[in-house]
C-alpha cells in the first residue's frame, strides 16, 4: 500500500480478507434467495441478471449514496457495504472494530437464514422430466 | 476434517472438468478473457474520469482505487467458483434434471455452486487485487 502510505500489519489484512470472503459469500447468497424462487414458481431464468443489475452499486462508496430517497438506500446499501466495509478496514489508521464485527455477524446470520431458505424451498420442487 | 478433504476433492474434480471444457474451445475462452478486460478496462477509465470532475465524499482518488479493487474481487471471485452453476439451476428445474442432484451423496447447495465456474474470470481477479495493492 505505498501509495496511501499506509504501514498495514496482519491484524488489518487478515479481517479486509475475511470480510472480502465474506462479501463475495453474501452476494453468493443473495443470489441462491432468489434462485430459490425457482421451486416454488418453475422457471426464472432471468433472476440472477436481474440481481446483476444492481453490482453497479458496489463500485461507489457508501457515503455517496446517503442522500438517495429511503427505497433506493434499502438497495444501494447492502450492495455498496460490500466492499464499501472491506476497503474501509483496509485503509483507515485504526482498525475499525465494531462495523467490522456488526458486518461479520450481520453476514453470517444472513448465509446461514438463505441455507435454511433454500433447503426449505427445494422441498417445493416437483420434478418435470 | 475428513469430510471437507472429501470435498475439496470433489471441487477440484469439478473445477478440471470445467477447465478443461473452457480450454477446449479456445476462441470462445479468449473472447471471455476480452470481455473480462473490456469490463476491467471500462470501470478504471469511468472511476479515472470521474475523479477528475467531481469528489465522492471523503474519498480520494487512491481509496477509489483500493475500493474498486475490492469490487474486481468480490464480484470476480463470485463469477469464478459460483456463476456458471447459479445460471443453470432454473434450467435444470425446468427439464427435470434437477433430479439428479438430488441423488448425489453430497450437499445440494455446494454441488449447485460448484458445477462450473467461468475460469477466465480469475484473470480479472487477480486485477483486483493488483489494484488494492497497487491503490
Amino acid at each position: 500500500m505505498n501509495n496511501l502510505q499506509l504501514n498495514l500489519g496482519i491484524a488489518q489484512i487478515l479481517p479486509a480478507i475475511i470480510s472480502l470472503i465474506v462479501s463475495t459469500l453474501d452476494f453468493y447468497s443473495l443470489v441462491i434467495l432468489l434462485q430459490s424462487l425457482n421451486f416454488r414458481f418453475g422457471y426464472l431464468e432471468e433472476i440472477t441478471n436481474f440481481i446483476l443489475s444492481f453490482q453497479d452499486f458496489s463500485r461507489y462508496p457508501l457515503d455517496v449514496f446517503m442522500s438517495l430517497p429511503v427505497y433506493l438506500l434499502i438497495i444501494a446499501v447492502p450492495f455498496s457495504a460490500l466492499t464499501t466495509i472491506p476497503t474501509i478496514i483496509l485503509i483507515e489508521k485504526t482498525f475499525p472494530f465494531w462495523p467490522f464485527l456488526i458486518f461479520l455477524s450481520g453476514s453470517l446470520a444472513f448465509i446461514y437464514f438463505v441455507r435454511k431458505v433454500f433447503y426449505r424451498a427445494v422441498r417445493d420442487y416437483s420434478s418435470s422430466g | 476434517m475428513k469430510k471437507i478433504k472429501r470435498y475439496l476433492a470433489i471441487y477440484w474434480v469439478y473445477f478440471r472438468v470445467s477447465l478443461v471444457r473452457e480450454l477446449t474451445f479456445r476462441f470462445s475462452f479468449f473472447t471471455g478473457v476480452a470481455g473480462s478486460f473490456v469490463f476491467v478496462a471500462l470501470n478504471l477509465f469511468i472511476i479515472y474520469f470521474l475523479m477528475q470532475k467531481i469528489t465522492l465524499g471523503r474519498w480520494t482518488e487512491k481509496e477509489m482505487w483500493v475500493l474498486l479493487g475490492n469490487f474486481f474481487i468480490v464480484y470476480y471471485s463470485f463469477f469464478f467458483f459460483f456463476w456458471r452453476g447459479l445460471i443453470w439451476i432454473p434450467r435444470n428445474i425446468r427439464d427435470g434434471r434437477f433430479d439428479y442432484s438430488l441423488l448425489m451423496p453430497i450437499d445440494l447447495q455446494f454441488l449447485l455452486s460448484i458445477l462450473g465456474g467461468a475460469v477466465h474470470n480469475l484473470l480479472a481477479f487477480i486485477f483486483g487485487i493488483v489494484l488494492t495493492i497497487w491503490g
